[in-house]
């Protein structure tokens, strides 16, 4: 991994066109600025890990439940 | 094309209607194919991968539970000038405790022209990642 230290106000480039800068420190927190084109995604990592979770508990789904509960749903239409 | 499935066993399928996510989706990088099989659940589907017969996602598509979500969608994908009627939009799903969550979060959004998808993330949602299916349809049938 590249490790640089900056400080306070100080920014770093990534691919041309991607301005990460430090906008203020905390003990232990960092604000950062990001400025990119609108079609660079960026995500916090726990968002992905969340995302992951669900997908797997989606694809564990028993397909016998789900007919139990579909009876439910039909109440609300 | 007969195709192995943990769930449901050999399922007959059409090559035509294989589904290629070039990233992948979260949690299963490594799938890149996938075909969405119907099996008579109402509103429901399941995204189910070629290449592991373990891995298939119960699946729904968002708008007849909650209708708000075409705004919050083309909202949110205006940036990637998408335009919403060339895209089919399903959601993951899950059960618990006889609840059925949706993963609003982050839809799969297919290409009807070329079958290929991808799982996005939807931006400043003001909201959890994951809805409670039946209680949205409880507060959009007293909204009317």
């Amino acid at each position: 991994m590249l490790v640089l230290t900056r400080k306070r106000g100080e920014k770093l480039i990534i691919l041309d066109n991607i301005e990460l800068t430090i906008i203020d420190l905390d003990k232990n927190k960092v604000k950062l600025g990001i400025n990119a084109p609108k079609t660079i995604k960026i995500v916090r990592k726990e968002l992905i890990e969340d995302l992951s979770k669900i997908n797997k508990y989606s694809s564990q789904t028993n397909p016998l439940i789900l007919n139990d509960i579909q009876k439910e749903l039909k109440y609300f239409k | 094309m007969i195709l192995k499935t943990s769930k449901f066993g050999d399922v007959e399928f059409d090559e035509k209607k294989i589904i290629y996510f070039p990233l992948g989706i979260y949690g299963f990088e490594e799938e890149k194919k996938f075909v969405i099989l119907n099996f008579g659940h109402e509103n429901f589907s399941w995204l189910q991968s070629i290449t592991n017969s373990d891995v298939s996602l119960l699946i729904t598509q968002p708008f007849w539970f909650m209708p708000e979500y075409e705004t919050i969608l083309k909202n949110n994908l205006i940036q990637f000038k998408i335009n919403p009627e060339r895209y089919s939009v399903f959601i993951s799903t899950y059960l618990k405790d006889r609840k059925i969550f949706a993963s609003i979060g982050a839809p799969f959004l297919i290409d009807n022209e070329n079958s290929i998808g991808m799982q996005v993330v939807v931006n400043d949602l003001n909201q959890n990642l994951t809805v409670n299916v039946l209680e949205k349809l409880k507060t959009n049938i007293l909204k009317v």
